[in-house]
């Protein structure tokens, strides 16, 4: 037998695989042979420290976590076998629907093709802002779903290419500059993808405008958008304001500052504290029912566009409560990080969010309000 | 892990209480597996709890002539591969340079354990295959069999990927013991 036949031996007794006879094999020319010997001494060890791999368990428990989502399942399969017809008309609540559309969603193309889609999504984007604000009905409903998703993908196009320039951009750009990023490509795609459409500028154009926007408004709506994701005590501690204000510098981003730890929580107090006097006047603002520019609330909840529903950020999680009923239609997952960054989409249809994790990264979110399920957004 | 037949059995017919039972049994050895097969704790998390989720709906799908414990590291591994699949380098598994890579002074190296960072780094840097079936032999305890099974693999690949990845494993490490790059 040969060095290479006794390898398969030396692995397969690693395993428990051997017979004694092949035992007896592997052991006699490991006697004779000390390379063997040595390789054997080796894959042993290699073995035994595998099999002491730490036994790691979840922080919290998984299942506490999903039962939100478990009970809405529960709830929907139990409508369904109660009211077939119901289910039949609203093809939303169907859960294989939502499932298919969950695994239709999760399979984002690569960021080069999504420019392919920014044309298409310019077209669809006019017809929703066009669309009547009266007309109703399952088959538009759906429409103008299937519409808002094409946009969506197109405002996810658009933001990975930003996110490409972004390291080129430079360092000038201030640490909080890039945390709105995701909220002025959300308000103002539409609108200059329209002047885009007019010049003849296509593709790349939208691309342009985007960043361009964010040049000339990033500054100025940095300390704005910060505030909503200030708890409502933003003078507090320092680890209180550090986890909404600052944005937590994220691997994949480099333009973001490199303050970290206490002297970025510190900080983050101090910027907080002359922004606190004008929240209050903003809160009367808004009660007097004047809309913020954007719609973007500077509160601590996010009205939507459309008016329906209010979301607010908690310690693990989102929650979404209906205007009218004051019911919560949704709650997220619990997930370990500080909630924050919440923007609506223009349509009202998605609710992004960010999760700022303990190691540092960041997550982003949305949520589809039309069947209330979430998914990861890229970064 | 052992979970109780008649656990599964009222699970499937319809005892809500039973599957969230099941579904704390198993949390940890699903989590477990995402956790070395992604080497990311969020994505970890992300991953067990949408394959809990999946287990919660399908475990009517279940048959009993599968064990329950293959079945739900099958799903797992089936989210963690396809659902967070990324376009990072791995090595690549080419048997010639394995076999008596190099001469080693066996009792220099024998002396001082691997750091576990660097065994983490480079399970990671497996394929993602050879890695799974890592993950199920060293973290679930499974055999050939086994993991054939929650892999839908032919026995002679398992073996295979599994010697392969051993290999690997200590090529990896031995570079990094002698101060190689690494990550």
């Amino acid at each position: 037998m040969n060095c290479q036949e006794v390898m398969e031996l030396m692995h397969r007794q690693l395993d428990g695989d051997l017979s004694e006879e092949e035992l007896a094999v592997l052991m006699s020319h490991i006697n004779q042979c000390p390379e063997c010997e040595a390789t054997f001494e080796r894959l042993k060890r290699l073995s035994a420290e595998l099999a002491n791999l730490p036994k790691v368990t979840p922080k919290y428990s998984l299942v506490d976590a999903i039962m939100p989502e478990l009970e809405k399942i529960e709830l929907l399969s139990k409508q369904e076998a109660e009211a077939p017809n119901i289910a039949a008309l609203s093809p939303n609540d169907d859960p294989s629907v939502t499932t298919r559309r969950l695994q239709r969603k999760r399979r984002w193309p690569s960021w080069s093709a999504t420019f392919s889609v920014v044309a298409a999504g310019i077209v669809a984007g006019f017809f929703i802002l066009n669309a009547p604000s009266g007309f109703d009905g399952d088959a538009a409903n759906q429409a103008a779903e299937s519409s808002a998703d094409i946009v969506q993908r197109s405002l996810v196009g658009a933001h990975d290419a930003q996110m490409m320039k972004t390291p080129s951009a430079g360092a000038g750009e201030e640490a909080g500059g890039d945390i709105p990023l995701e909220s002025i490509d959300v308000r103002s795609f539409s609108p200059d993808l329209k002047n885009d459409l007019s010049d003849g500028g296509g593709t790349a154009g939208g691309d342009k405008s985007v960043s361009s926007n964010t040049a000339k408004t990033g500054e100025k709506e940095s300390a704005s958008a910060e505030e909503p994701a200030t708890a409502p005590n933003p003078t507090g501690a320092p680890g209180a304001g550090a986890l909404g204000v600052v944005e937590t510098p994220a691997a994949d981003e480099p333009a973001v500052g490199s303050a970290t730890g206490n002297e970025s929580g510190s900080a983050a107090g101090e910027e907080a504290a002359p922004a606190s006097g004008g929240e209050v006047e903003t809160q009367d603002q808004f009660d007097s029912g004047t809309q913020p520019p954007y719609g973007i609330a500077k509160t601590s909840e996010f009205p939507s566009p459309d008016g329906r529903y209010v979301a607010r950020a908690e310690e693990f999680a989102i929650v979404i409560v209906s205007e009218e009923s004051g019911e919560t239609v949704m709650e997220t997952p619990r997930k370990n990080g500080q909630h924050g960054q919440l923007v609506w989409s223009e349509d009202g249809t998605e609710l992004f969010y960010e999760v700022h994790l303990d190691q540092g990264a960041t997550e982003k979110y949305v949520i589809q309000t039309s069947n209330w399920t979430e998914r990861k957004a890229p970064h | 892990m052992v979970v109780e037949p008649g656990l599964i059995k009222a699970a499937q017919s319809g005892d809500r209480e039973a599957l969230i039972t099941l579904l704390r049994e198993i949390e940890t050895h699903v989590y477990r597996t995402a956790y070395y097969i992604l080497n990311n704790e969020q994505d970890a998390m992300d991953a067990s709890q949408e394959a809990l989720i999946r287990i919660y709906t399908k475990i009517g799908s279940y048959e009993e002539k599968a064990q329950f414990k293959t079945w739900i590291q099958r799903i797992v591994t089936n989210i963690c591969i396809d659902k967070f699949r990324r376009n990072k380098p791995t090595v690549s598994i080419d048997e010639h340079e394995m076999v008596f890579h190099e001469k080693q002074n066996v009792e220099e190296e024998v002396l001082s354990a691997y750091a576990l960072q660097d065994i983490r780094s480079a399970i990671d840097k497996l394929p993602e295959h050879h890695r799974t079936v890592v993950v199920l032999r060293y973290l679930q305890d499974f055999s050939y069999n086994e993991i054939a099974d929650s892999l839908d693999l032919p026995l002679n690949t398992v073996k295979s990927y599994l010697f392969r990845a051993r290999q690997q494993l200590q090529t990896l490490l031995h570079d990094y013991q002698k101060g190689g790059v690494r990550g």
